[in-house]
């Protein structure tokens, strides 16, 4: 038995780091999109948002999802949020449904508009 | 033998969490309080302190120690389940507190264990539905199967001791011991304060040694104290300024004034620390895994996911580089 690899794999948090946030939610548009996702009972305004992505609670759930994309649920993962597992290509893990997920974007917007696959769960109104 | 009296979660060892749990289960009156210190300012602000929780990474090495063999009036169980031991500690300070309003779950549950043994006593903690159903509201929401990470490697083992003050002594609980440790005579006066020292040393040992360690205090509802201690400062305002005059009564006054200032101070820091434990638990027991979709697509439509993928593989092949040479 060959001696077991300790080689690190990427990760949700090599990702989702705080710059990368900090760029992303200075723009308007983008905080408008992710309120809907904030838990239902906290107010869903920037301030919180902002909050919540720096909360520990937070962080401890984009590990916890990282974990889970590494420990073999990512085809579950795919279907649930329907993203085609042929375009990971061979990438394993994280890095596999990142790279799906790139992928997924790049065909929605090279073909003309209207499927747009990014806010299709956007528009559950109450 | 095994148990099988159903899944126990592991849950975040934090004050807002163990609070909440506290009065979800029905005691009222009670909150837990972070200690980071054991000196005695910091410990006689949190008074009156029904238990301390000494929270640390269990060590194999467990030692049996010699337990008291006449401490029938001290509720003592076993531990039988891993991830139940921070309710159990926490249950254990509750039950051995006689000023307490339990509520009608525990009450019950203290009369119907009364007779029991400690094993069976910690069999029926990991039983009871309501118990069970309360710590496991703590867990963190999963869309889809996680295959079930149970604690195997020692990193993962959190193991939990109470300290309790009853009928003159100072008691260790621990779970993982046959009974109570009695630790000698203490006063509900002092008990905290010869606590400390014991307490200190177990830090100062598991420090040298990295191993993780926290201590929490299982204490009076801080809000209801103080709101109690306001109206009747209050109060006594009231009837000093009917009868003014005298430089004695103005003096009097003034020292009811700050305090009375203080207790409203007071009161809004438990105020905004409750807010900001509902919200806590609120985050903890919601999914986020949509929101983290969302911010990936988001990312990607930015045209920022690639740049950020590349970057996360060269950090990894970096550091699998610099593990890889410092192994030869």
């Amino acid at each position: 038995l060959a001696a077991p690899r300790q080689r690190e794999q990427i990760g949700l948090s090599h990702i989702i780091t705080p710059d990368a946030l900090n760029l992303l939610l200075s723009n308007d548009q983008v905080v408008e999109q992710l309120l809907p996702f904030l838990p239902e009972t906290l107010p869903h305004t920037a301030a919180e948002l902002r909050t919540t992505v720096r909360s520990p609670q937070f962080s401890q759930a984009v590990q916890a999802f990282s974990a889970a994309l590494g420990a073999g649920n990512l085809n579950a993962v795919m279907q649930q949020f329907g993203v085609d597992p042929s375009l990971a290509g061979s990438a394993q893990g994280v890095e596999a449904f990142l790279t799906a997920l790139q992928q997924s974007q790049n065909q929605s917007s090279g073909s003309s508009d209207a499927s747009n696959t990014g806010s299709s769960n956007m528009d559950t109104s109450n | 033998y095994t148990m099988s009296a159903g899944n126990w979660c592991l849950i975040e060892s934090d004050p807002g969490v163990f609070t909440e749990l506290i009065r979800s289960i029905g005691v009222q009156g009670v909150q837990v309080e972070e200690l980071y210190s054991l000196d005695e300012g910091s410990l006689s602000v949190l008074q009156p302190v029904h238990g301390l929780i000494f929270l640390f990474k269990w060590q194999k090495d467990l030692q049996e120690r010699k337990t008291a063999e006449n401490a029938s009036s001290v509720f003592f169980a076993n531990q039988v389940i891993n991830n139940a031991c921070a309710t159990q500690a926490i249950l254990s300070i509750l039950l051995n507190t006689p000023e307490l309003n339990l509520g009608e779950e525990l009450t019950n549950f203290k009369a119907f264990t009364q007779d029991f043994t400690p094993e069976l006593r910690g069999l029926a903690i990991s039983n009871s539905e309501k118990i069970r159903t309360v710590h496991n509201s703590f867990a963190r929401p999963e869309t889809f199967s996680i295959e079930e990470k149970n604690a195997t490697d020692d990193d993962d083992v959190f193991h939990f001791v109470a300290y309790i003050h009853k009928d003159g002594r100072l008691w260790e609980l621990d779970g993982l011991q046959e009974g109570p440790i009695n630790l000698g005579e203490a006063s509900a006066d002092d008990w905290l304060f010869r606590a400390a020292p014991i307490i200190q040393a177990r830090i100062e040992r598991y420090s040298s040694t990295e191993i993780r360690f926290n201590l929490m205090a299982v204490v009076a509802d801080k809000t209801v104290q103080y709101t109690q201690e306001l109206a009747a400062v209050d109060e006594q305002r009231a009837m000093l300024m009917s009868q003014m005059q005298s430089d004695q009564v103005s003096g009097d006054l003034a020292a009811l004034d700050a305090r009375s200032s203080e207790l409203q101070m007071l009161l809004a820091t438990e105020q905004e620390k409750n807010e900001r434990y509902r919200t806590e638990n609120i985050r903890r027991r919601h999914n986020f895994v949509p929101f983290i979709v969302k911010l990936l697509r988001l990312l990607a439509e930015k045209h920022q996911l690639q740049p950020l993928i590349a970057k996360a593989k060269e950090t990894v092949a970096a550091k699998n580089k610099a593990n890889a040479e410092s192994r030869k």
